[in-house]
């Protein structure tokens, strides 16, 4: 049986290694080290990709949940299931690498800032799509049951955030590295983008693998059962 | 018949059932009482500040309540085979789901009216005045919750675990709707109007009202 794709997932695989080394050496060797935070602001060019990457993931998840309802076809399942375990990871690092970044700068590990807390809600979130996906047997009812959380779980998304903006903030925003241009360096916004850029193919990779490895292991699965039956 | 006589038939199903066994809505509104004496406990409210924490406490003790109100709508169904009638039924997998919203809904409301008495006399917070704008605040928050609630009960009644699960996935999905409840319900215990929460509490009773109309029959055992 011929694996289709192995070959663009070696060239990307190549890609990404020189990729994400050239990040690493313009993050930390190009970039100008940040006037009032120091080293510190460096981590900024991890959290606010994977944070990225952890919102992507999970539209992907809600994308590939209505394909899933709407065709029936597995593909959507599996692309759904590998980018909400991708997104879980990415908001996780978000969530450590925001307080790593925080304390320092804000003096505090923690604060109930729209972002912080919807980031988390989002966090709980998946964790219990991914959770829910566990305890079913598989097949196509886990794929309908959390094709449905998924839809639920992304429109809630922007409820959650819009919620917490209206009645949480008592603290101010956090002006520093925002992201949104406010007095970025270019050379610190060229390297910003070309580290979103980076972690856009991480994810692109590791999307790829993990959907390729659910197939494979659903043909050896299936090749299993099938010796069962003739034995 | 119609779509509403539909629902009707079903949620009456419903209500009959419980006024015949008594059994949900007697431990739904004692473990929310439970619930409301618990965290008075736990916080020991003085007067004043009754008036700052009593909302978030009467909105958790709900969820609380609302949560075990959910499992039972649905369990009843499987115990006896009800659920192969329904589906067998000739209409939309909709109408299912809008009776039993309707029912939990009702339910969840009824032990809210029980419990909120009790929070008068435990914390000494005066609600009459303000009796109709609560009501209808309550009911409001009750129809979004119950409107995930029933969709993901529906989910998770067929795992595993059941009951365990259940909370994982409801409560971070109800936290938009906890906050406008809580804020909401503060606003008029202050006597100020609760019109933003209440416009987010309608909004989200119609987003999630509307997704699990449409995808509630995909829920279903086929």
């Amino acid at each position: 049986m011929k694996e289709r794709g192995g070959f663009v997932d070696s060239l990307l695989l190549a890609l990404l290694g020189v990729v994400m080394l050239l990040n690493l050496y313009l993050i930390f060797y190009h970039a100008p080290v940040e006037r009032t935070m120091g080293l510190v602001q460096k981590i900024f060019y991890f959290h606010v990709p994977s944070a990225w990457i952890a919102f992507l993931a999970f539209f992907v998840v809600f994308v590939g949940s209505a394909g899933y309802l709407i065709t029936g076809r597995e593909g959507y399942d599996r692309t759904a299931h590998s980018s909400a375990g991708i997104g879980v990871l990415f908001c996780s690092l978000v969530l450590l690498t925001g307080p790593l970044w925080a304390k320092p700068v804000w003096g505090i590990w923690w604060t109930w800032d729209p972002r912080l807390t919807s980031t988390l809600v989002l966090w709980f979130l998946y964790v219990g799509y991914l959770l829910l996906r566990s305890y079913l047997p598989e097949g196509p009812r886990r794929a309908t049951l959390s094709a449905i959380l998924g839809i639920v779980g992304f429109l809630d998304v922007p409820i959650v955030y819009l919620s917490i903006r209206w009645w949480r903030n008592q603290h101010p925003s956090p002006v520093v590295g925002g992201g949104s241009g406010s007095g970025l360096d270019p050379r610190m916004k060229a390297v910003f983008f070309f580290s979103l850029f980076a972690f856009t193919l991480l994810y692109v990779v590791l999307l790829r693998l993990r959907t390729r490895h659910a197939r494979s292991e659903e043909a050896a699965r299936s090749v299993l059962e099938e010796r069962k039956r003739t034995l | 018949m119609n779509a509403l006589t539909r629902i009707g038939a079903i949620f009456a199903k419903d209500v009959l059932v419980e006024l015949r066994t008594r059994q949900a809505l007697l431990s739904m509104t004692i473990f929310s009482l439970l619930t409301v004496l618990l965290l008075a406990f736990a916080f020991e409210p003085a007067a004043e500040e009754s008036v700052l924490i009593g909302p978030g406490l009467l909105w958790i003790a709900f969820a609380f309540c609302g949560t075990i109100g959910l499992e039972h709508t649905l369990s009843l169904e499987r115990e006896m085979g009800g659920m192969e009638a329904l589906l067998l039924a000739p209409m939309d997998r909709g109408i299912i789901y809008l009776a039993k919203l309707a029912a939990n809904t009702f339910f969840m409301f009824l032990a809210e009216l029980l419990t909120l008495p009790f929070f008068v006399l435990f914390f000494n917070v005066n609600i009459l005045p303000v009796l109709p704008d609560l009501l209808l605040l309550n009911l409001v928050g009750t129809i979004g919750f119950c409107s995930v609630g029933t969709l993901l009960v529906a989910l998770t009644s067929q795992t595993r675990l059941k009951g365990v699960i259940l909370p994982v996935l409801l409560f971070p999905v109800i936290v938009p709707l906890l906050l406008a409840a809580v804020e909401g319900t503060g606003a008029i215990l202050r006597g100020e109007p609760a019109g933003t929460p209440l416009r987010i509490l309608v909004a989200f009773d119609v987003i999630f009202a509307t997704t699990a109309f449409l995808t509630f029959g995909y829920a279903l055992e086929e």
